[in-house]
């Protein structure tokens, strides 16, 4: 009867190594998912950045595209501007002249809360008829720039993505884009 | 005791299948997450390459279109600058208005769409008629039409002269009063007629003596126009590469092969067959013929055209198809240019047109001349009958008037 009982079950060393197996095979789990789960973060946080990058860039080129040539002001002896503006074509008068609309702005401004990893947080804000709207988010201090050449502008832009994970993930990515003015 | 031995075995599956199931469940999680996440990135820069595909392709669209309006040509039969297509896999719709009032301008409106993408740009164009060929006679210096002379236009598109000519006035028949000539200097008409406007230049003026009579105005320009001399280096690349020798004749022709100097004489016939030849004089002289079977054929001069004796035969009856540029230039290498004249003769298809704005042009004879002529003067007085073709302004340039954009401008850019 004894050596029947102990047939039919397990004994505490069995349980023990049974689930110190499983403990350790948790444990590898854990580590090979947080691990993974870092550098996915990371991967998609890069992902973020270069899709917001993008996004900004091409919202950027279509505004400026349509400026009018020689609208163009603030930029500085070497044609670099950090604030530019400019002034689009609206239609023709009835003697078939171009007819400007208001000036336009583009300038970086603060972001009022902090943000972990990014030393000044920002974005690129369009101005016009007084009423600033966002155009481009997450851009750091000094990740906006753009250069005139003949009719042509290069707009260098920087922007930032983060994560609310334990670890803080940050990442940067500045491209650049050159957009040929229409008018 | 079988049955015994069975149950711890039942009780360990169940604990595998468990921890299996736990990690499938996980992995399974993990992997719907990483799709997702992916599904939607890829959705993102989808719509982004959209957009972008779907402005190249109202952008392409746009071109067709002013491409259409530039020369006038509506390949698909639905107005001049309405089009549909594709590009790049992208489709685009262009509509085109004609501004009602200022009748050189026009609106176009095209759309892109590429599956999620779609973008509408609107342009508006001017076009640039070209002022050198908007009149039937028109000098640097001064115009003189004589002993009955006459012009008026045609369109060579639309027919032969002899089937536009349906008016008449007291000078004989035309076919519409819109020959216009103009001057930089003075206009001189002595019993003659221009059925059309007269433009003398800035602080000059028209003069009529004698039955002499303009139909049109003859306010006198603002400022003067601006005719350019034809570039030194298109007659260097004529007189370096030209077709010179390309031609058939029936006899009396004499080609100085060193001086570029052709004659022909005796009422013989010369027929040009290619498009380029360059000639320090050309002379037609007993009544020879100088023929054009297709076109455009270019001739550039440099010293003498002299058809006084002879005529053009255009078959093809379209005057843009015979362009003769003349310019004094030392050419062909160690020619000095001594004569630079040009004395052109009418006949029934003498259609050509002439460029010359530093030679003095005499038309010699009361034939008819079909086309444009534009000179340092111009002198017509044995009676010549000048028909402006009116399609000269749009054929000439290969055909196309330039076009400037007055703005263009995105109807609905995407924004955040």
């Amino acid at each position: 009867m004894r050596a029947r009982h102990r047939q039919s079950g397990s004994s505490f060393v069995e349980i023990a190594l049974a689930m110190a197996f499983f403990a350790t095979l948790l444990v590898s789990f854990f580590a090979v998912y947080g691990s993974t789960q870092r550098m996915a973060n990371r991967t998609r946080v890069l992902l973020q950045a270069e899709n917001d990058e993008e996004r900004n860039l091409s919202v950027i080129a279509n505004l400026l595209r349509g400026a009018a040539l020689a609208t163009l002001g603030g930029f500085d002896a070497g044609g670099v501007a950090t604030a530019p503006t400019f002034q689009a074509v609206t239609g023709v008068d009835a003697a078939g002249v171009r007819v400007l609309g208001t000036v336009q702005g583009l300038a970086w401004r603060a972001h009022a809360n902090a943000v972990d990893g990014i030393a000044n947080p920002g974005e690129i804000a369009l101005t016009q008829d007084g009423v600033t709207r966002t155009l481009a988010s997450r851009v750091p201090l000094g990740g906006f720039r753009v250069t005139r050449s003949a009719n042509s502008l290069r707009v260098t832009l920087t922007t930032y993505s983060t994560m609310n994970d334990p670890g803080r993930t940050a990442a940067t990515v500045t491209r650049d884009i050159s957009v040929s003015l229409r008018n | 005791m079988p049955g015994h031995a069975s149950r711890p075995a039942t009780s360990q599956r169940g604990a595998i299948a468990v921890t299996a199931t736990f990690f499938a469940l996980a992995l399974c999680g993990v992997a719907v997450t990483l799709f997702s996440e992916v599904a939607s990135v890829k959705k993102l820069i989808d719509r982004g390459e959209a957009n972008v595909r779907a402005l190249e392709a109202a952008e392409t669209g746009i071109a067709l279109a002013e491409e259409e309006i530039s020369s006038r040509t509506d390949p698909g039969g639905d107005g001049i600058g309405n089009l549909t297509g594709t590009y790049g896999g992208a489709r685009f719709v262009v509509a085109t208005v004609n501004d009602p009032l200022i009748t050189d301008q026009w609106t176009l409106q095209a759309r892109g769409t590429q599956e999620t993408g779609s973008r509408q740009v609107e342009v508006r164009i001017r076009r640039v008629p070209m002022v050198l060929w908007s009149y039937g006679m028109l000098s640097q210096s001064s115009i003189t039409i004589s002993g009955g002379g006459t012009t008026d236009s045609f369109d060579s598109r639309l027919g032969t002269y002899a089937s536009q000519a349906t008016k008449s006035d007291r000078f004989g028949t035309y076919a519409s009063a819109s020959g216009p000539v103009g001057s930089n200097g003075t206009i001189l008409l002595q019993s003659s007629e221009v059925r059309g406007d007269s433009n003398a230049g800035p602080g000059y003026t028209t003069t009529l003596q004698g039955v002499a009579n303009v139909t049109g105005v003859t306010t006198s320009l603002t400022t003067a126009v601006v005719i350019p001399d034809t570039p030194l280096a298109t007659f260097t690349a004529a007189a370096t590469v030209n077709d010179n020798g390309a031609w058939f004749t029936t006899g009396g022709t004499s080609y100085d092969s060193v001086t570029k100097t052709l004659t022909v004489a005796g009422g013989n016939t010369i027929t040009l067959t290619k498009s380029t030849y360059f000639f320090s004089k050309i002379i037609l002289s007993g009544n020879s013929k100088l023929m054009i079977a297709s076109g455009p054929v270019r001739l550039y001069v440099t010293d003498q055209v002299d058809f006084s004796g002879g005529q053009i035969v255009n078959a093809t009856q379209s005057p843009a198809n015979l362009q003769i540029f003349q310019q004094p230039y030392a050419l062909p290498t160690g020619y000095t240019p001594s004569v630079k004249t040009a004395t052109l003769s009418g006949g029934s298809s003498s259609a050509f047109v002439f460029y010359g704005p530093s030679t003095p042009v005499t038309l010699s004879g009361n034939g008819d001349i079909f086309g444009a002529i534009v000179g340092k003067s111009i002198t017509a007085s044995g009676g010549s009958r000048l028909h402006y073709d009116r399609a000269v302004v749009e054929q000439l340039d290969d055909g196309h008037a330039p076009i400037r954009r007055v703005y263009w401008r995105d109807l609905a850019p995407p924004l955040r």
